[in-house]
């Protein structure tokens, strides 16, 4: 057993040393298996907000992915047909750029969030699992059968999305761009959950009659993480999006939403780093096992189940001792 | 006299076929300790719960410091003033126990809904932590999470959390119980000192605490109270005495 930080930082030195070494050593698919896990990470780390902290048992976290995708796929299509996404009196342009791109995505996923999670979050348990994973597979059915932004088929992004000062069809440096985004959304889930909000949110967790009882209300902080996780997984998602220069319903699917999960299980509920762990030992599970079998995805189950089962903290939780105190 | 700062008017409430409360109405007053004594299952805690907000009565009215109350939410009374403890213990396991009292701090401040600053780095709140957590006998116990506490100190813990709150008027849901002597003693040296601070509605089992500090009883049996008075009055009550005949009539 070491101690948590330790690991976190092992875990992060871990993955860009796997990039590093991938570049240099030229082998450019890895780097790009790199870039996948990483924008998995933080698909993860999204939903580790609201399920993890708050515990907030989301099924439907494919919708802020697919949100985030989307903004990125319906700007750049507009950007690439010149044609205006509004044009009243006001113009909006499509754009190519990864910055205001992405900054849509993360709007975009706010508002869909505010919206889902004031709807479901007046309920618990599986209900909220059940409604949760019905507006995920809501927004699915609306983007197949949504001709504009082509449907089943999706979009294609040709040109890869630009970013200041970056060539961003190298891999490598998409990989540092999408790692240096990875790293600032852990230190940001960091500082709020050692901030009165994250105090808050992880006693309301375990019991929300003393939250009320101190005068703060459980619906609000449910809602505003709820709001947060939905941000970061659709920055995940506007991210997936510039990776593939592609982007289609799948990515609402409730495939996603539990792989999404996966991440969150495999490397550690709550755990900060937990996430980033499980979902490179996703990516890892697909590539070594999905290219000798078909059937990986049983062999990642019997994994899942032995962590469930006998090793609760994931990953992290089987590796480090939990950092008792939330202060100092 | 001494003004009321709650006043509970004709409260009802049933589950199915059970009153839990039938036309309950008592004060509590600036300055005193109301206890609320019963035998099991008389509808004690149900009470508590109503003037808290996490029961809706059926029928009736609760007023605290002059305002109708009824219609608010648990957390919106919180912040009136209403400083409640549980019957079962309801403290965050995880969280150690200067933990439990920043949350309540937090709570109380207003302050939970920072995001970005450390809920630990305002050492002048910690000293504040620290000393409600002295005053209910827990000074030494500060790093121990809820969960590994004796259940005495997690009752304790309740306690100090409630103090923290700096309410308007306590509710208390025995405060004592499992406590022991000792520490059934310094509890109530405490709360003697805190109705000075605050009234305090009192539910408790313990006879001694309670005739030690009340100054006004209310006896309910079966969701009605049946008498409400000074000490002597309740040891002379004629009905209290028979309600009580079963148990044990020493007590009283
Ligand atoms: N949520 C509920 N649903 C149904 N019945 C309930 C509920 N809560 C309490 N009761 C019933 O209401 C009655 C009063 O219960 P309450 O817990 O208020 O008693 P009490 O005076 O606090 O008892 P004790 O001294 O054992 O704590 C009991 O008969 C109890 O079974
Ligand atoms: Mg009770």
């Amino acid at each position: 057993m070491i101690s948590e930080r330790y690991l976190n930082i092992a875990i992060w030195v871990g993955v860009l040393g796997f990039a590093l070494y991938a570049n240099f050593s030229g082998e450019t698919y890895w780097v790009t298996l790199a870039t996948r896990a990483t924008i998995f990470a933080i698909a993860g780390i999204g939903l580790n907000f609201a399920l993890g902290y708050g515990g907030l048992i989301s099924f439907g976290h494919a919708a802020f992915f697919g949100i985030g995708g989307y903004a990125v796929g319906i700007l750049a299509s507009h950007a690439q047909s010149f044609t205006p996404i509004y044009d009243g009196f006001v113009t909006i342009d499509g754009t190519q750029s990864m910055v205001i791109a992405w900054g849509a995505a993360v709007v975009a996923g706010a508002l869909t969030a505010l919206l889902i999670g004031a709807l479901s979050l007046r309920t618990s348990g599986a209900y909220f699992i059940m409604i949760t994973l019905a507006f995920g597979q809501m927004f699915y059915y609306f983007a197949i059968s949504w001709p504009a932004y082509g449907g089943e088929d999706g979009i294609s992004i040709y040109v890869r999305n630009s970013f200041p000062g970056l060539n961003t069809l190298v891999p490598f440096q998409f990989f540092c761009l999408v790692f240096t985004v990875l790293t600032i959304v852990i230190l940001l889930v960091r500082t709020m959950n050692k901030s009165p909000f994250g105090l808050a949110l992880n006693a309301v967790r375990q019991m929300p009659q003393r939250v009320e009882t101190v005068g703060i209300a459980p619906f609000k902080l449910r809602l505003i993480a709820f709001v947060i996780s939905g941000m970061i997984t659709a920055l995940a998602g506007a991210m997936f999006a510039d990776l593939n220069r592609y982007v289609s319903p799948a990515m609402f699917s409730w495939h996603v939403s539990g792989e999404i999960m996966v991440f969150v299980i495999l490397g550690g509920v709550a755990r900060l780093m937990g996430p980033v762990i499980g979902a490179a030992t996703f990516v890892a599970f697909e590539e070594v096992l999905g290219r000798q079998s078909e059937h990986w995805l049983i062999y990642l189950g019997l994994a899942l189940l032995i962590i469930v089962l006998f090793a609760k903290g994931g990953i992290v939780g089987s590796l480090a001792r939990r950092g008792t105190a939330r202060h100092g | 006299m001494d003004k009321a700062v709650l006043s509970i008017r004709n409260l009802s409430k049933s589950f199915g076929a059970i009153e839990a409360s039938k036309d309950i109405s008592l004060d509590v007053r600036a300055g005193e300790i109301h206890a609320l004594i019963g035998p099991n299952g008389a509808g004690k805690s149900t009470l508590i719960q109503q003037i808290a907000g996490g029961l809706r009565p059926d029928a009736g009215q609760i007023v605290f410091q002059g305002e109708p109350v009824t219609h608010l939410t648990t957390v919106q009374r919180a912040r009136l003033g209403l400083g409640r403890s549980f019957q079962v213990s309801a403290v965050v396991p995880d969280y150690t126990v200067l933990e439990n009292i920043m949350l309540a701090l937090h709570g109380r401040n207003r302050t939970a809904f920072r995001l970005f600053s450390n809920a630990f780095r305002d050492t002048a709140l910690l000293a504040e932590a620290r000393r409600h957590a002295e005053r209910a006998e827990l000074g030494d116990r500060l790093s121990i999470p809820a969960a590994a506490l004796a259940h005495g100190e997690r009752r304790l813990l309740e306690l100090a959390m409630a103090l923290s709150l700096k309410p308007k008027i306590f509710l208390l849901d025995e405060p004592m119980a499992g406590l022991g002597n000792d520490g059934t003693q310094r509890v109530t040296t405490l709360l003697a000192q805190l109705k000075t601070e605050a009234p305090i509605l009192l539910v408790e089992h313990d006879m001694d605490a309670v005739f030690a500090l009340a100054d006004r009883i209310s006896v309910l049996v079966y969701g009605r109270v049946i008498a409400t008075g000074t000490r002597d009055e309740i040891r002379a009550n004629a009905d209290v005495r028979r309600a009580y005949l079963g148990d044990d009539e020493d007590a009283l």
